[in-house]
């Protein structure tokens, strides 16, 4: 019966899929015509993905019945020998089988066209403002909205309406869930909004389609009105099932309540200091104590310490489903926190936006960070605002689609801002190629110099805050280089801009600054761990090492306060951390208190070794006196 | 006559409108029913229910002395449908629907789907949309014979056809079914093409049936009684089954079922000056049932 209902389907839609093909053959015209004006290929490749392709699934979807109810067909389909969930079923799949051949058409639309190459993975949309993979909106959107209008479809025979309906419905509750869910912000569950949102958008559909399945089962299709009240009834009952279970599982379980990151924000002798999604926290290393310092969800963990102030980026969400970004500042015990700079006012240039990194600079006089994704369109990305909340400025950095962004330091004196910016990939934005730029921003003048670019991932790290003011100190970074094709380490010097590479054979994966910020240890992608001695100019250290933990390498490297290298190490399924004495031999090797399946990242603060247990999302510290582990979160 | 279907007090309401209520069917087996009706009485209806295509808000329906649960594949299995309009997937081809329609049948026999095309001279190649009406009606009847169905409900088929096409569909296929064992439920509104076919009538009328006999006797005792008296007609005639009466100055007309001769006698004993007694066709019939 499949075989048959799939040709019959593809017979009755065969004009509906010349639409989609024509459409995505006149995209991909388009695509040619405007291949060098990457804004155009912007709008045309978000028209196609966020309007084209869910259209056509509304229409697809809300096709679905269309045939069977016009002229009381309905009654010679039911009349034949069949289970009816096996004609929903046999007809879901028909047409799914359309919509997956228009999506792989699609795809190889995008992953072919000449003037999409740069982008095998993502882009970005305008609309959306945001890097979302085509898996997300080019595959799960128009099922989604398939889903919908296909269980919709035993509503009424009129396509354009019930494609309409659909729209509006799964608007209507997606809006519905996601006000929903985002009451649950001020909750301090910053991550369960999003995760409940997602999972709701499946489960509404998914609910929708049962009760399409329980009406054509159950209802009187004679009687246009029982059936829409069936539909409704059984709708209603499903959603509200699917939010029960949702909220069974979110309060009862906590699984959703769960931190599912930790930030490292701030290794000092006296505390560490870290954040997950509730709010702010400070290890106290003398006593041992852990302390929440604010109660203000932290937006992915960014802050930033000088002195004893701490500046900090959070959300207000106000009771409301939209947050405004905060940006406040507070004393490292968590005590004075005000408000520096909001978001909520519309007057400001930086009304809606989301504010990225956060620097305080070293006196503590000034705070820079980075505004993106405000309705208003300011040329202005940094900002520096003096820290009793005065002199608000923006700086144009002037580098078009720049997106990620990480705010190095200040310079010295404190006239300028280092910042890394990383470029957005889109279609035809072929300078993406060029990878992330450093770039230094005098903020008297504003303007704007590129100290370095072709930067690769970890991309970089100033030297530790303690020591960004005296020492000789620098930013190492790792550059792509083009002639030997390898990454090399790089470390620039503030004050002189002059930059030494470390010259090794193999290309460098991690790096890390010791204490004191004169050392950089590195490791490579031929499993070699290096020490690199700023003063010296040279490598003074380098060993090949085995047995150790290397995933996520920028991670699993790290110095002690006592200039010990620290590395993770997997034996036989038990993990440890690992100390290497000078000449980087093992010296001593101290099992996790936990099993984990992923790479544990690793920390050093003061006398203590911290280790994140991903998993579980807890964070332990062992005492390297004593080799006593604590549970510090 | 063994019964292949029965129903027992079948109740159906569309919201506050009840369309009919403790409605009791036979079929016998191998007969040809008429079900006849005015147009909003629930034949459809009837007919869905009976096909499992809706369900009944109360009421059981047996086949073959077992009874049929709402939805029932095995049932479907064995039974027949050509609505009034015909419907196909105006896409198909002939060949395409009958392949489509082959998959739903266990007792699919598809050398008598050949026949039946040939025999009603249907190309499996033709596009189901460029068919005439009596086409389509004889590629529908080809569907539902390929599938071997005991039982053959037709809604209203031949409305809309020409009177030649009419005549070949009743004279020789109904009846050459129901020769060869199939029990038929025909549903219509032209009334008098039941005449030459049907062996039992069934009259839905406000909800219930009003008639449900077998058609000889029916004819055999309906009767139209004419009469004429020197004043005014009496106001009764003093007997039971007058379905309708009419009167007008001193001649009065009446139907009466079922007739008798002991009928005959009372009304005589009005000393009419004229009693004269006829039969009446089929369409009478209907009318003079649903009449009052």
């Amino acid at each position: 019966m499949f075989k048959q209902m799939i040709v019959k389907e593809w017979k009755e839609k065969i004009g509906l899929f010349l639409f989609a093909l024509a459409g995505l053959l006149l995209f991909a015209l388009a695509f040619s015509g405007y291949s060098k004006d990457k804004n155009t290929l912007d709008i045309l490749a978000t028209t196609l993905v966020l309007i084209f392709l869910p259209v056509f699934s509304l229409l697809l979807g809300a096709s679905g019945f269309s045939s069977e109810l016009q002229d009381g067909a309905w009654a010679y389909l039911f009349s034949r020998p069949v289970k009816r969930w096996r004609i929903w079923l046999a007809k879901y799949f028909s047409l799914f089988t359309i919509l997956s051949v228009v999506i792989l058409l699609f795809t190889l639309l995008v992953r072919l066209h000449p003037a999409l190459k740069p982008t095998p993975d993502t882009f970005s949309f305008p609309l959306l403002d945001e890097d979302i993979s085509y898996g997300i909106l080019a595959f799960v959107l128009p099922l989604l909205l398939f889903t919908t209008a296909f269980s919709l479809s035993i509503l009424s025979e009129k396509t354009h309406a019930v494609a309409f309906l659909a729209a509006f419905v799964w608007i209507v509750l997606q809006v519905a869930v996601t006000r929903g869910s985002f009451s649950l912000l001020n909750r301090g569950m910053f991550y369960s909004p999003f995760s409940l949102v997602s999972i709701l958008s499946i489960l509404i559909p998914l609910s929708l389609a049962l009760a399409s399945l329980v009406t054509l089962n159950r209802a009187d299709f004679s009687q246009p009105r029982s059936r829409a009240w069936m539909f409704t009834k059984s709708a209603a009952a499903f959603i509200l099932a699917s939010v029960a279970l949702v909220a069974v599982f979110t309060f009862g379980t906590g699984m959703f309540q769960r931190d599912r990151y930790i930030y490292n924000l701030e290794a000092r002798n006296d505390a560490f200091y870290f954040a997950t999604e509730k709010g702010f926290f400070r290890f106290d290393l003398a006593g041992g104590q852990t302390k929440k310092l604010a109660r203000h969800p932290s937006m992915w963990g960014y802050m930033s310490m000088a002195g004893d102030k701490l500046a900090f980026t959070s959300y207000d969400y106000g009771g409301g489903w939209r947050g405004f970004a905060q940006l406040r500042i507070m004393s490292s015990d968590g005590k004075e926190d005000r408000l520096l700079v909001g978001t909520e006012n519309q007057g400001s240039p930086l009304y809606g936006g989301t504010i990225y990194p956060v620097r305080i600079s070293p006196s503590g006089d000034r705070v820079a960070f980075i505004v993106k994704h405000g309705p208003k369109a300011t040329a202005e990305d940094l900002w520096v605002v003096r820290s009793d909340g005065s002199g608000l400025k923006g700086y144009d950095l002037g580098i078009p689609d720049a997106e990620y962004y990480m705010i190095v330091g200040f310079g010295r004196p404190e006239t300028s801002v280092f910042v890394l910016c990383v470029q957005r990939i889109r279609p035809g934005n072929r300078d993406a190629r060029m990878g992330a730029r450093l770039l230094r921003v005098d903020l008297e003048s504003g303007g704007v110099e590129t100290l370095a670019d072709q930067i690769r991932k970890p991309y970089v790290a100033s030297m530790p805050r303690e020591t960004w003011t005296s020492g000789p100190g620098g930013i190492a970074y790792i550059q792509h280089d083009e002639a030997a094709s390898k990454e090399i380490l790089a470390v620039l010097n503030p004050e002189t801009l002059e930059i030494q590479t470390v010259d090794l054979e193999d290309s460098v994966t991690a790096f890390r600054w010791n204490k004191s910020g004169d050392e950089l240890a590195f490791l490579t992608a031929g499993s070699r761990l290096g020490v690199y001695s700023l003063a010296e100019g040279r490598i003074v250290q380098v060993k090949e090492i085995k047995g150790y933990d290397l995933r996520w390498p920028s991670e699993a490297l790290e110095w002690t306060s006592d200039g010990r290298i620290m590395l993770r190490k997997i034996e036989e399924k038990v993990s440890s951390i690992c100390f290497l004495d000078a000449n980087l031999s093992e010296q001593k090797a101290i099992r996790l208190p936990f099993r984990s399946h992923y790479a544990s990242r690793i920390w050093s603060a003061g006398k203590y070794a911290i280790v994140e247990d991903t998993e579980n999302h807890q964070l332990w510290g062992v005492d390297l006196g004593t080799d006593q582990w604590l549970r510090i979160y | 006559m063994s019964e292949l279907l029965k129903t027992t007090n079948l109740i159906k309401s569309f919201g506050r409108h009840l369309v009919f209520s403790n409605l009791n069917l036979k079929l016998g087996e191998g007969k040809v029913h008429g079900l006849l009706g005015l147009n909003g009485e629930g034949k459809t209806t009837l007919i869905r229910i009976l096909l499992g295509v809706i369900p009944p808000d109360a009421g059981q329906i047996q086949y073959k002395d077992n009874a049929v649960s709402y939805r029932s594949d095995a049932y479907k299995q064995e039974v027949g449908y050509i609505p009034e309009d015909p419907f196909f997937y105006g896409g198909m081809r002939v060949g395409e629907l009958l392949d489509f329609n082959a998959a739903f049948y266990r007792r699919w026999d598809a050398m008598r789907a050949a026949d039946l095309l040939k025999r009603f001279s249907l190309d499996r190649r033709a596009r189901i949309r460029t068919l005439s009406r009596g086409m389509k009606l004889r590629l529908e009847m080809a569907v539902a014979l390929a599938a071997g169905p005991a039982l053959l409900v037709l809604d209203d088929p031949t409305s809309g056809l020409d009177v030649p096409t009419r005549y070949d569909f009743l004279q020789d296929i109904i009846r050459e079914l129901a020769d060869s064992g199939t029990t038929i439920l025909f549903s219509t509104h032209l009334v008098h093409e039941l005449e030459r076919i049907v062996d039992h009538l069934f009259i839905l009328h406000r909800g219930r049936l009003i008639l449900d006999e077998g058609y000889e006797t029916v004819k055999k005792f309906t009767r139209r009684v004419r009469l004429v008296f020197e004043g005014e007609p009496p106001r009764t005639l003093g007997v039971d089954g007058v379905l309708c009466e009419t009167r007008e100055g001193q001649r009065m007309e009446a139907v009466v079922y079922p007739w008798s001769a002991d009928k005959q006698k009372k009304m005589e004993e009005f000393s009419p000056t004229l009693l004269h007694v006829e039969p009446l066709t089929l369409e009478q019939v209907f009318r003079s049932f649903v009449a009052g």
